[in-house]
This record gives C-alpha cells, structure tokens and sequence, in this order.
C-alpha cells in the first residue's frame, strides 16, 4: 500500500493471506478471479472527498482473528467494492459512516456477521449507497441498512437471505432522512424481511420495493412510527410470511 | 499508470498479524496438487495434498485456500469453515463431500468442480447436518442420488451461480421432518438431471429459486407433500423451464399433504407437461406474469389473484380423455426405465414408484379448493 503511487493499482498475483491495511489515497486493488486474496483483517479507507479507492477480487474472513469491520469506509470520497467475499467480523462486513460518502458494491457476497452493509454517518449530509448483483446471507443483525444519517440507498438484482433483518431504514431525525429502493431482489427465510422505523417527530425511514419477492419471512415488512413506510410500486410477491404483508399505504405509479 | 506487483515472497509486507510461523495463530490453510498431508498446511509453501488433510488442518471458521488445479478426493467436514478455489483453478472433486455441522455452524464451498461418475457415488454433497451451508460457483455433475442432498431438519441450504447436470435430482431437499429447512437457488443452472433439477420432497421445506435454468431434465421443479405436517412451498422467480422430458413444474400431495408451487415472472416452455399435478393438496399458481407456451399438456392450476380455478387433481378438466391417457401410458414406461436403473437408492426407487403411481390414479377434483366450486378458465398466458 505504501509503495502504490496515488491513483495507481495494486496487482494481486497470487493466492495468499494479506492482512488488513488503511488506505488513505485513491488506489485500486486488483485481485484477479483466479487467486484468492485472503484478508482476514480489517481493510480501513480513509480518503478524502476527492479521492477514489476500487477494492477488488477480495476474501475478506474476519472470524478467526474478531476484528469488529471488514471495511471501515471512514473517509468521504468513493470506495467501490466488488467481486469480494465478506464474512465473519464482529460487527459489520462494510461500515459506510463519512458524511458525503459514495459506496458501490457489485457482485460481492456478504455473510456471516452482525450487519452486511451500514450506511450511518451521523449527518445531516446525504450519502448514497450502490448494491448490485449481491448476496446477504446469516447476518444476525441485518444485510442492509442506513440507520444513523442522511441515506440514499440502492438495492438491485440481489439476494437477501437467512438473516435476522434483511433491509432496514431507520432514523430519529427529520433533518436525517433514509430512503432505500429494494429492485429486483429476493428476501426470503429473514425474521423480518423489511423494516422501516422512526424514533423522532417529523423523520422519515422508507423502503420502497419493485419487481421483488419477498418470501417466508417471519414479517414481511415491519413499520413502526409515524413517517415511517414500505412502499410498492404494484409488482411484488410477496408470500408465505408469517405477518405483516402489507404495504404502506398507495401503491406508487410505474412510469 | 504505474502498477505495483504484489508477491508474497519477494515484495512489499502488509501484514502484521498473518502467522509466519506453523506454531502461530492462522486463519487459512493452503490445499495443492504438490501438497503433502504430513504438515499444517498453514504456509503457502507447504500445502496439504486433499480436501480431508486440509479440512482436518484448517482453523474453526477458517478458510482453505486451493492453489492450484488439481483433484482433490471427498471429505466429511464437522465444523464451520470456507474451501474457497478460485475461478481461475480447477479444484476437481470425484467423491461425496460430506457436511455434517451442528445448527449454528456455517460451511461455505466455492469454486470446486465435482464430477462422480466414474465412482459413482450417491450425493455430491451430503448436507446431513443442520446448520447453514453455502455452495456457490460450483459445478456438481454425475451424481446418482442428488447433486446436493439436504436432509437435516432446520438446515439452511444457499446455492449461488452454481451447475448441477447428470445427476439423478440436481438439488433434493428432503428431510422427514416437520420441522423446517430453508433452501435458496440463485443464478444457477439445471441440465439433463435424470430426475428433477429441484426436488422438494419429505418434509416441511420453503425453496426459492430465482434467475435460473432448468432444461433438459427428468422434470424441472417437484414438490412432494404425503403429510399436513410437512407442506412443501416452492417459489419460482424469473427462472427458464425447457425441454423437460415430463414435467416443467409437478406438485404432487398424496393423503393429506400440502404441495404447492408459486411462479412468478417465468418462461415454462417446451415440457411434456407444463404443470402437473396430483392430488388434492397440490397447487401450481402463478402471479399473472409468467410466459407458458409450447408445452404438450398442462396449463396452471391456479393463480394468485388472477385465477380462482380450484385446486388439485391430476385430472384437470382442461385435459382431453386423449391427454389422460397418454399421461398414464407415460407413467408406466417412466416406471420402466426408473426401476430397472441400476444402482438406484431405495429412495430413488421410492419416488419413481410415486410418480408412476400418481399418474396411474386418475382422481376427480375436489370443489372449491379455492373456496369456489370447480370454476375454471381455458386459457391464460400465465
């Protein structure tokens, strides 16, 4: 990492553990499909607001050695994940917590810990999150979530299985705003498949939820407080959960 | 732009805490075709040489690492651990993997490519324990009883981007169990299994299948429900159901068994049978939104929110008496060709009995499984 020029690239040329390292500059990491680049440790990037740090073809296994986060996302900027396994730190595989932040993740697989992906930087600032292509597997908290912040969050083409919560919004603020657009994904066997809570006068937590399946869930969506909703454009499935299978009030209009 | 290489041996030290020595706390383990079993197989250098040696090696929750192509025998693994070979290594695996885990512990395989037919054995991968098991850009192939068998009750079983083809049922989940276990397809691919790519039989199960093929099987999606106890609910998302030689999707319920099969946003095209049923608890619906052509037989039964046809019976008034006959005459050569198969399992042998069974008993609908008395419509997209 120290010998990498600023905006160069990290080529990862064989199997092999890495340990875990802080980024503080734009850099790409760049492990092809055919070597596994075991990371038990925890990948910290901490980068300023200009700066772009490309994580790729990472396995990221944290349970033998505890470390609470996969990647701690502490820095403002752009941090694209993909191709990557997470699994097994204390707390979460992606902490998202710098106001002004921008997260992608594609193609990645996210297991085996508290929480998948957190989006909570404890501001008024937005910051968005990109999920595509991407599985959440056994996380006892929940797979994603922006729950502390302004948040902006996509979930495309995605699995969301096994877990205590799958998707989750929740804020306490009014000037703090979480919205999550659930597309294309499959949220099945999770206590709860959905959930959508509020804690202050005026804030507002929603999920809204197209073209998805949501299946055999202890609750289907969950909404507690007022401002708080999960919305449906009109073409879900949504079956065989225990309660709550109904959505927040009008059916939003396709376009 | 300049490009820094990385190589463990001669270059630039990132970690602290990875162990460079046997003695030190690790958490992989390296497997290889070079490798020998006698070590740790904790350095890169000094691999282990089978899936078992290693397996016995590798930390709880710790990760094994294939280095390079190679074949690499079965194992019977006991606790939570990850067999990772990357994409670009043909880590090839002839015998059944064995995954026997306790409720809370987690297994994941990646990348292997397993082939049984030249030894024949039963399953792929035995799932015999409860817990979680995750089998993701695999291939499973030549399999008799099943590419994965699960059987535990309570497991949870995740299948991602992976190939089952040439085994007798792609993936079975049946555990005789009222209690439930969960399994979840995604991005994969069923072909030519000689019975059903996904097989729901025998036990409380709910399987979701999303953005895969199924062709050129036996049949493509089965539930089987003997018991009220033990329904079986398989949903299906936006999955291709071609060229199945019987059924694209068969719900079978016998006595007071519950089957149902829920398609959503699908292609069922080009089977024997589109859907097919038996028995009065048995269901195949569909959302509205599904494309179904092309198939000889078999339109849905009923439909969530569209349709109110009632339920059940494998005679479906829609059919002509020509269809049931040939329905029952396929049955019978189906019963042929399953029970003269050498080396089938006794389970095997039982659900080929069932199926050939089902479709010599022709049975009269019951009215109203929808509430509604017999109501029907002739023809919906789907």
């Amino acid at each position: 990492m120290t010998a990498c020029p600023v905006n160069g690239e990290i080529i990862i040329l064989d199997n092999g553990g890495y340990g875990g390292a802080t980024i503080t500059k734009s850099l790409t990491v760049n492990a092809s499909a055919g070597v596994v680049a075991f990371i038990a440790r925890t990948i910290t990037v901490n980068i300023a607001s200009t700066d772009k740090v490309v994580l790729r073809g990472l396995s990221l296994n944290g349970k033998v050695f505890g470390d609470i986060k996969g990647i701690a996302f502490t820095g403002g900027g752009t941090l694209v994940v993909e191709n990557s396994v997470i699994a097994g730190f204390g707390d979460q595989g992606i902490a998202q917590s710098a106001a002004g932040s921008n997260l992608i993740v594609s193609n990645s697989e996210i297991r085996n810990q508290d929480v998948g992906i957190q989006n909570a930087s404890s501001s008024d600032t937005n910051s968005n999150t990109v999920i595509e292509n991407s599985r959440f597997e056994y996380l006892n908290s929940y797979g994603v979530g922006g729950n502390g912040g302004t948040a902006n969050i996509s979930i495309r083409n995605s699995a969301l299985a096994n877990n205590n919560m799958s998707v989750f919004a929740y804020t306490s603020s009014q000037t703090r705003p979480v919205l999550i657009v659930v597309d294309t994904c499959t949220i099945a066997h999770n206590n709860r498949g959905t959930d959508a809570e509020t804690g202050g006068a005026g804030a507002s937590a929603t999920i809204r939820v197209t073209n998805s399946t949501i299946y055999h869930n202890g609750d289907g969506m969950f909404i507690s407080g007022a401002g708080a909703a999960i919305e449906s454009y009109g073409n879900n499935r949504v079956t065989a959960n225990t309660n709550g299978s109904t959505f927040s009030g009008t059916v939003l209009p396709l376009q | 732009m300049k490009r820094v290489s990385l190589h463990l041996v001669a270059g630039i030290v990132f970690s602290l805490l990875v162990a460079t020595r046997a003695s030190a706390q690790v958490a992989r383990v390296f497997l290889a075709g070079t490798g020998n079993d006698a070590g740790d197989c904790s350095n890169q250098a000094t691999p282990c040489r089978s899936l078992q040696g290693t397996v016995n090696q590798c930390p709880v929750d710790g990760e094994i690492i294939i280095l390079d192509n190679g074949g690499y025998g079965g194992a019977t693994i006991t606790k939570s651990l990850t067999v990772d070979a990357s994409a670009g290594v043909v880590a090839f695996i002839a015998r059944t993997i064995t995954v026997t885990i306790g409720a809370t512990d987690k297994v994941v395989l990646r990348g292997l490519s397993m082939n049984g037919v030249v030894f024949g054995d039963a399953d792929g991968i035995a799932f015999t324990g409860g817990g979680t098991l995750v089998v993701e850009n695999s291939i499973v192939a030549g399999f008799t009883t099943a590419g994965i068998d699960q059987v535990a009750a309570g497991s949870n079983l995740i299948v991602n981007n992976c190939g089952f083809r040439n085994n007798s049922a792609g993936v079975l989940n049946s555990t005789f169990s009222d209690t439930n276990s969960n399994t979840v397809i995604e991005n994969s691919r069923f072909e030519h299994n000689t019975a059903f790519g996904v097989d729901a039989e025998h036990g409380t199960t709910n399987v979701s299948i999303r953005n895969s093929v199924l062709a050129n099987n036996f049949g493509g999606v089965y539930a089987f429900s003997a018991s009220q106890t033990q329904p079986v609910l398989i949903v299906v998302d936006t999955c291709t159901i071609a060229h199945n030689s019987s059924a694209g999707t068969d719900a079978d319920a016998v006595a007071a068994g519950i089957a149902t099969i829920r398609v959503t946003n699908s292609t069922v095209d080009h089977n024997t049978y589109g859907m097919f049923l038996n028995g009065a608890g048995a269901a195949i619906q569909s959302y509205g939104n599904n494309r179904v052509t092309a198939n000889t037989n078999g339109r849905p039964s009923s439909a969530i929110g569209v349709y109110t046809i009632s339920k059940g019976g494998v005679h479906d008034t829609s059919l002509s008496p020509d269809c049931r006959r040939i329905c029952f005459l396929f049955c019978r050569r189906y019963q042929r060709f399953g029970a003269g198969g050498p080396g089938l399992s006794h389970r095997n042998r039982k659900r080929r009995r069932r199926l050939y069974e089902s479709g010599h008993t022709v049975s009269q609908p019951p009215g109203g499984g929808d509430g509604l008395p017999g109501q029907r419509r002739d023809h919906h997209p789907g």
